[in-house]
C-alpha cells in the first residue's frame, strides 16, 4: 500500500493554504517580483554590456609585439671571436647573454646599414621554439606568429628601407601589428603560396615612385609590386611587404649565415583585453630578454568600457538573498501559525515526507509567481533603461531582457523559495505532534 | 500485530511536565491493558491527564517511563515516520477539541485520512461522504469548520476518524460538547465498531458516560488507575 500522499493532493492543500492568506502571498510574491525584475535588469544590463565590451575591444588592440634588442657589444669581440661567428659557432661568452638568440654569426654582412630591428631598435633574432611555447597557452593567446623586419641599404642610391615578411594566412596577429588586405589601397595583397612579389607601403611607395606592376628590388632580386597599402598606425610596418618565405630568402643573402626557423619579431594576439597582463607576463617568462611592445589600449578600454562585472553579479546575488530571506522569514511566520495543523496532519497519520513537501510547495508558490511576475516587469521596463548611462557606450542596438537570464532568474527565485521552505519544513517535523497540538 | 497480544498494554507509565522550574507528575504509575473488540472509559476530573494518556497511547509523545505496545508493537522503539504509519492503519484519535483543519471543507476533512492509501479520488469522495451522511451532516459537506456548529464539528472529527476504519479507536470526550441525542447517536458509532469490526475502543471522559454491559471503566487519579466499582 502506498503511503505517500499524491502530488495532487499535495498541491492542493499547499494551495488552499496559500489562499488562506493572500496578502502574506501577495507580499511574498511582490518580494521576489522586484528581486528577479532588478536582477533580470541587472544581469541584461552586464551581459549585453560584455557584448558591447568584448566588439569593441576586439578592434582595439590586445595585440603586442615581441622582439629582443641586439647585443650592443659586437664590437668588443676579438678576431678569433668574429671568425667563430663566421663559421657558425657562438663565443663562450655570449651564451649567457643570449640565451634566445640563435647567435650573433646571424649578422648582416653590412653591419653599419642593415640590421633586423623593430620600433627603430636593432633585434637579436628569435627561434620558432618560443612560437610553440606560446601556442601551448590558448587560454592566454588567441594567435601568434612569426615576423621578419629587417633593414636593407639599397645599393644604388644608399637609402635604407626595411622590409616585413609575414605569414599572409595568418588572420589573427597579422593585420593589427602589420597590415591586412583592408589596408590596400590599390593593387592585391599577398598570399601565402605568392613569391616574388610584394606589397609597398603607400608613403614610400609615392617617395619613390613605385606602383603596381612596378618592380622594387631587394638584396639584388626584383620583386614585382602587386599592392599599395596604407595601414595607419600599426607597430610592426614596413616600407616592403613580402611573404614570409620571400623575405626569409631575400634577407639571409644579406647575412652571414641564412635564416632557418627564426624571426626576429612575434606578433601576438591576446585572447582577451582581460587577460592583456597575464599574457605579456607569460610572455616575457617565455622571452626571457625580450622587449614587449604594446599600444597599451586594451586594457584602459576594457576597464573604462562596460559594467563591473563583480558588482553586478554581488548586487543580483544580494537581491536573491534578500528575497530568499523574506521568503524564509514570510514562511516562518506562517509555520508559527499554523503549528497546530501540522500536529493535526501528524496525528491521522501523514508522514514527515508528506509534510515537508506541502511546506515546500506553498514556499515555492510566491517564488513561482513573484518570479513570473518579476522576468514580466523587467522586460516592461527595459525599453526605460538608458543603455548609454550604464555601460558607457552609445549603444544602437535593440536592448532586450535577455531569455536566458530571465529564466536563470525566475529559477532562482523558486530556487529560493524552496530554500525559505526547507528549514521551515524541517522545524516542522523534528517537533512531537503533541506539543504541536497543544499550540493555540 | 500478533495473534494473542493485547491491542494496548502499558506497563509503569510515568509522565511529567515542567512549568516555571517545577516538575508537574501527570501520570506516576499507569498499567493497562485492553484487548481486541474490548471498550474501556477512563474517568477522572478534569486535569489529571486523561489526554495525556490518550496522547500518549497515540504516540504523539513520549513516556518519560513505561511501556506502551499496540496491536504487539513496542511504539517506543519507533521513529516518528512509523509511529504515523501506526496511526494510519490502526489508530483513529477523536480529539476532545476535534482537531480539524481550519481551512479544509467537512469532506476534505474526513478525506484527509485516507490520501496516503490507493484509493482514487472517485472512492474516496464516496467513502468520505458516506460516512458523513452517517453521522447526519452530509448537507454540510463543503462548509468549512468555522461553518459548522460545535456539534457537527465533532461529529465530522468522529467520521474522520472511523471512515479509515481502525482497529483502535482512542476517544477524549467523544460526546462532550454535544446534545445527548447527537451523542448517544455518536456512541452508537463507536460501539457499532467495537460490535461488527472486532475494534478496541478507550474511551476518556470527565462526565457522565452511559456504561453498557460488558463496558469495563477505571478512573485515573493522582497519577495512577484505579478500579470503579
Amino acid at each position: 500500500m502506498a503511503v505517500s500522499v499524491s502530488f495532487r493532493d499535495l498541491f492542493l492543500a499547499a494551495w488552499r493554504e496559500t489562499r488562506r492568506r493572500p496578502w502574506r502571498f501577495a507580499a511574498c510574491s511582490g518580494g521576489y517580483a522586484v528581486a528577479v525584475a532588478t536582477a533580470v535588469l541587472l544581469l541584461s544590463v552586464l551581459v549585453f554590456s560584455q557584448y558591447i565590451e568584448s566588439g569593441i575591444l576586439s578592434s582595439t588592440g590586445t595585440h603586442f609585439i615581441v622582439y629582443a634588442p641586439a647585443c650592443m657589444d659586437i664590437s668588443s669581440l676579438t678576431s678569433e671571436e668574429l671568425a667563430l661567428l663566421a663559421s657558425g659557432t657562438r663565443p663562450a661568452r655570449c651564451a649567457d647573454k643570449c640565451k634566445e638568440c640563435t647567435g650573433c654569426n646571424k649578422k648582416p654582412v653590412d653591419i653599419v646599414n642593415e640590421a633586423f630591428v623593430a620600433r627603430q631598435i636593432e633585434t637579436k633574432l628569435l627561434p620558432f621554439s618560443v612560437l610553440d611555447a606560446a601556442r601551448k597557452e590558448p587560454g592566454l593567446y588567441k594567435g601568434v606568429s612569426p615576423y621578419l623586419l629587417y633593414r636593407f641599404r639599397n645599393p644604388a642610391d644608399g637609402h635604407r628601407f626595411t622590409v616585413g615578411g609575414f605569414d599572409p594566412d595568418d588572420k589573427t596577429a597579422v593585420p593589427p601589428a602589420v597590415c591586412s588586405a583592408a589596408d590596400l589601397v590599390e593593387g592585391a595583397f599577398l598570399h601565402a603560396n605568392d613569391t616574388g612579389v610584394a606589397v609597398v607601403e603607400q608613403g614610400y611607395a609615392v617617395s619613390h615612385g613605385l606602383r603596381v606592376g612596378s618592380n622594387v628590388t631587394i638584396a639584388g632580386w626584383p620583386f614585382i609590386i602587386i599592392g599599395i597599402v596604407a595601414p595607419g598606425v600599426r607597430p610592426a610596418k614596413a616600407d616592403v611587404y613580402l611573404t614570409f618565405a620571400d623575405a626569409e630568402k631575400v634577407i639571409s643573402r644579406n647575412l652571414r649565415s641564412p635564416l632557418f626557423q627564426e624571426m626576429n619579431v612575434m606578433l601576438v594576439e591576446v585572447a582577451h583585453a582581460s587577460k592583456q597582463d597575464a599574457a605579456i607576463a607569460r610572455m616575457r617568462e617565455i622571452v626571457q630578454s625580450g622587449m614587449i611592445s604594446t599600444f597599451a589600449c586594451a586594457k584602459p578600454a576594457a576597464e573604462v568600457l562596460g559594467l563591473g562585472r563583480g558588482v553586478i553579479v554581488s548586487a543580483a546575488l544580494l537581491l536573491g538573498f534578500l528575497a530568499a530571506a523574506f521568503g524564509l522569514k514570510s514562511q516562518l511566520a506562517s509555520l508559527r501559525e499554523r503549528r497546530r495543523e501540522l500536529g493535526i496532519l501528524r496525528s491521522i497519520g501523514w508522514p514527515s515526507a508528506a509534510i515537508v513537501r506541502q511546506l515546500l510547495l506553498e514556499a515555492a508558490f510566491p517564488g513561482i509567481l513573484g518570479g513570473l511576475a518579476g522576468a514580466v516587469a523587467a522586460a516592461a521596463a527595459i525599453p526605460f533603461v538608458s543603455l548609454e548611462y550604464w555601460t558607457g557606450v552609445p549603444a544602437r542596438v535593440d536592448f532586450v531582457v535577455i531569455p536566458g537570464v530571465a529564466a536563470l532568474s525566475v529559477f532562482l527565485a523558486v530556487a529560493g523559495g524552496l530554500a525559505a521552505g526547507l528549514p521551515v519544513g524541517w522545524l516542522a517535523v523534528r517537533t512531537p505532534p503533541a506539543e504541536q497540538l497543544r499550540s493555540i | 500485530m500478533t495473534e494473542s497480544a493485547p491491542m494496548i498494554n502499558v506497563t509503569g507509565l510515568k509522565k511529567s511536565f515542567r512549568q516555571g522550574g517545577r516538575v508537574i507528575p501527570v501520570l506516576k504509575d499507569v498499567s493497562l491493558s485492553l484487548g481486541a473488540g474490548e471498550t474501556l472509559v477512563i474517568t477522572g476530573r478534569s486535569g489529571v491527564g486523561k489526554s495525556t494518556l490518550l496522547t500518549l497511547l497515540g504516540g504523539l509523545d513520549l513516556p518519560d517511563a513505561g511501556r506502551i505496545s499496540i496491536a504487539g508493537v513496542d511504539i517506543g522503539a519507533l521513529t516518528q515516520d512509523s509511529l504515523a504509519g501506526l496511526r494510519r492503519k490502526t489508530v483513529g484519535i477523536i480529539f476532545q477539541n476535534f482537531n480539524l483543519l481550519p481551512s479544509w471543507s467537512a469532506v476534505e476533512n474526513v478525506e484527509a485520512v485516507l490520501m496516503h492509501g490507493d484509493l482514487d479520488l472517485s472512492e474516496r469522495r464516496i467513502r468520505a461522504v458516506k460516512w458523513l451522511e452517517r453521522l447526519g451532516i452530509g448537507d454540510r459537506l463543503d462548509n468549512l469548520p468555522a461553518e459548522l456548529s460545535v456539534g457537527q464539528q465533532q461529529r465530522v472529527a468522529v467520521a474522520r476518524t472511523l471512515v479509515n476504519e481502525p482497529m483502535l479507536i482512542l476517544a477524549d470526550e467523544p460526546t462532550g460538547d454535544v446534545d445527548p441525542e447527537t451523542g448517544a447517536e455518536i456512541l452508537g458509532h463507536l460501539r457499532a465498531a467495537v460490535r461488527e469490526r472486532g475494534a478496541s475502543l478507550l474511551v476518556v471522559t470527565h462526565g457522565a458516560y452511559p456504561i453498557e454491559a460488558g463496558e469495563r471503566v477505571v478512573r485515573l487519579r493522582d497519577g495512577v488507575l484505579e478500579p470503579v466499582s
